[in-house]
């Protein structure tokens, strides 16, 4: 009896304390966000994927796209023929008239539930800062007629916009991808946009794939003005092969690392966070860092932060940071953490004003986390819960990197000079 | 100090350990629960926040009645929530899901087996102890072994990373993948082994060494800041070596000891 009631005892005093905790735990728990950032707003619905008519356009820029483009599209049935025409004048839809024609590849995407059709025209040979009038065309349908400007070659000034995680909130994402192609009609100096990943939220699903395809053709202009994108790979799409057959495998297969070079005097490197940091990926960044020692900007667009302003570093921090600091990398663009982020600048393990700075996060659709803003690399930096796209300005004497929010303020402001190189 | 009393103490040392490894993950850089109530399931971010912070709180809370043999349910409520830590986490990692909650096992029934060896000492809770803790680490190296054979990009990492700072050699990509290959065969074989009716004591100190190696990689990879990582891990290694411990002395001679305490 006597043991049955000190059991009793202790379990009482066990329960006691631990609903205590529990209760201390949840009163002191930050307050987080609402659902503020949702935009109700569900009247969009994209062009219906309907026979062979062309739908869900996007267009991506790899190594040079001063020369080469890819233009990509979906079909609800199996094309027997699929083109590019595309001509450097506008021909208004006019088929005859195009003066160049790029077949495309064809294959079905790898969904066992969608019958559905990619297809990818590589247009090569293209002229440096040129605008492109192009349709696509499947088994006769064509699309209406869009356009995109070339990178410039050179010393080139020019914008570029810079966002990742678009993958788990549609409203958000229609509202980010609004927001981008108003800032593209406001200014037509942007000529591209860098994806940090995590499109998706799951990327082996055809039906996700199939809303952000849809919700991207949002960030055409109403002038018909398609915005390229320069595509790295999150981790909500690390397996499968839908991703590639999306975007056409940029960068070799189950590498989807690759650089590019806009102009002559800016670098971005895109790496994949999902693969192995310190292999052939480490080896590759080395030797396109060191290829190119004498680019006025460098910068890189991977996934997984080294500098986290949530979640815990990744490998990118034992084997990429090294490599930045030790060619002087400007900027690295980072996602994942759904938060406004601005390091203050790093070397070594610390602030250092020649270091590295991260920007990033990843707000072009996806609900915004509470930033753990009291981490060391925050003081002089910025870490906020907003969505968000990124906005370089690049010029000869200066980048900057302004985050502008789904309402169109310009959150942060960033200013790099060049490096002696 | 019994052989039994020893496994008991280095279970009860890992519990509290995974306790304070998890409570930390939550507290500092948000742990499954959060993201799969708030993301997946929509919840608020502050709800999903109380809840994780409240759970982190309270398994800090239990640490003292780990080390009170009569608080034994207060072990289940541990392995409870370790295991709805081992399936949110199943629902939000996007990298083959379905081997989370085995990779996890051992985390969760070390605290139940803790609880079968803190009930009065029958042969029959014994058993079902050793069972607990055989299934746990089992399933936890299969699981890290199917990872291996699927070639985890970390785990590539962590061995050029190993090679570089304890060798001083750049190991290539491709030795590091076929090195995991083996890895990962020998962790499914010890996953095999340990399940044998025969008690394969070398089998179970094999597993403590590795077990061990690998939660001290994760720390030794990212540096300090990585040790909630490390800690959440920590039971991989002493699970095995509680059943060393426990195979150590024939059960009958056990029961005496457990008698006499």
């Amino acid at each position: 009896m006597k043991r049955l009631n000190n059991h009793r005892a202790a379990l009482l005093i066990a329960g006691l304390v631990v609903s205590l905790a529990v209760v201390i735990g949840a009163v002191s728990a930050p307050p987080g966000l609402g659902a503020a950032d949702r935009n109700p707003d569900g009247s969009y619905t994209g062009t219906k994927l309907e026979g062979a008519t062309p739908a869900q356009w996007r267009l991506t820029w790899e190594e040079d796209p001063a020369h080469a483009a890819t233009v990509s599209w979906t079909t609800a049935a199996e094309p027997e023929k699929s083109s590019v025409l595309y001509d450097t004048q506008p021909r208004n839809g006019e088929l005859a008239k195009y003066a160049h024609t790029a077949t495309a590849s064809s294959g079905r995407y790898s969904d066992k539930d969608f019958k559905l059709w990619y297809n990818h025209a590589e247009l090569s040979e293209l002229k440096p800062a040129t605008t492109y009038w192009f349709v696509m065309v499947s088994d006769g349908a064509a699309s209406r007629e869009f356009h995109f400007i070339t990178a410039p070659e050179g010393d080139a000034e020019f914008k570029l916009l810079y966002g990742g995680d678009s993958r788990s909130d549609r409203d958000a994402r229609r509202t980010m991808n609004r927001r981008m192609r108003a800032l593209f009609e406001e200014d037509p100096e942007i000529i591209a946009l860098a994806h940090g990943g995590d499109y998706v939220a799951d990327g082996e699903e055809m039906e996700d794939w199939l809303e952000w395809l849809t919700d991207h053709e949002l960030t055409v202009t109403a002038a018909n003005r398609m915005l390229p994108l320069i595509p790295a790979r999150g981790n909500h799409e690390a397996e499968g092969p839908l991703y590639d057959e999306v975007f056409n495998t940029p960068g070799r297969k189950d590498g989807n690392f690759y650089r590019t070079l806009i102009g002559e005097q800016f670098l971005l490197v895109t790496l994949n966070s999902n693969i192995s940091a310190g292999g052939n990926q480490a080896d590759f960044l080395e030797t396109v860092l060191h290829e190119n020692g004498k680019t006025r900007w460098q910068l890189a667009n991977y996934h997984r932060p080294a500098y986290p302003a949530v979640k815990s570093p990744g490998s990118a921090l034992e084997h990429w940071v090294p490599l930045f600091e030790k060619y002087n990398l400007d900027i690295a663009f980072e996602s994942d953490g759904h938060t406004l982020k601005r390091t203050c600048a790093i070397r070594g393990g610390k602030q250092a004003d020649d270091g590295v700075v991260y920007i990033g996060e990843g707000g072009l659709g996806v609900k915004q986390r509470t930033p753990k803003d009291d981490r060391w690399y925050f003081k002089g930096g910025v870490a906020a819960s907003t969505l968000h796209v990124q906005k370089l300005t690049v010029k000869k004497d200066s980048l900057l990197v302004e985050s502008i929010t789904d309402k169109g303020k310009v959150y942060d402001a960033h200013t790099v000079k060049p490096r002696k190189r | 100090m019994s052989s039994s009393t020893a496994a008991k103490t280095i279970l009860r040392v890992a519990v509290a350990l995974t306790c304070v490894g998890a409570a930390a993950q939550m507290l500092l850089y948000g742990g499954p629960v959060l993201s799969w109530l708030w993301l997946n399931l929509d919840w608020s971010e502050a709800a999903a926040l109380r809840v994780e912070h409240a759970a982190a709180f309270g398994l800090l809370a239990c640490l003292p009645f780990v080390f009170w043999g009569k608080a034994w349910p207060v072990l289940k409520l541990i392995a409870a929530w370790l295991l709805f830590s081992a399936f949110a986490s199943s629902m939000v990692e996007p990298w083959y899901p379905w081997l989370t909650p085995g990779a996890h096992a051992a985390r969760y029934t070390a605290p139940l087996a803790l609880a079968a060896l803190s009930l009065p000492p029958a042969p029959r809770n014994r058993r079902l102890a050793e069972w607990l803790l055989r299934g746990g680490i089992a399933a936890t190296f299969l699981c890290h072994g199917v990872e291996a054979l699927l070639l985890h990009a970390q785990f590539i990492d962590y061995l050029i990373d190993a090679s570089a700072k304890l060798l001083s050699h750049d190991l290539a990509e491709s030795t590091a993948s076929a090195m995991l290959v083996s890895i990962g065969v020998l962790d499914v074989a010890a996953a095999l082994a340990i399940l044998l009716p025969r008690r394969l004591w070398p089998v179970a100190a094999w597993m403590a060494f590795w077990g061990a190696v690998t939660a001290a990689a994760r720390m030794v990879y990212l540096g300090w800041p990585n040790w909630p990582e490390t800690l959440i891990r920590v039971t991989n290694a002493a699970v095995p070596l509680t059943l060393c411990l426990l195979w150590a002395v024939k059960p009958a001679t056990e029961t005496e000891h457990e008698t006499t305490e």
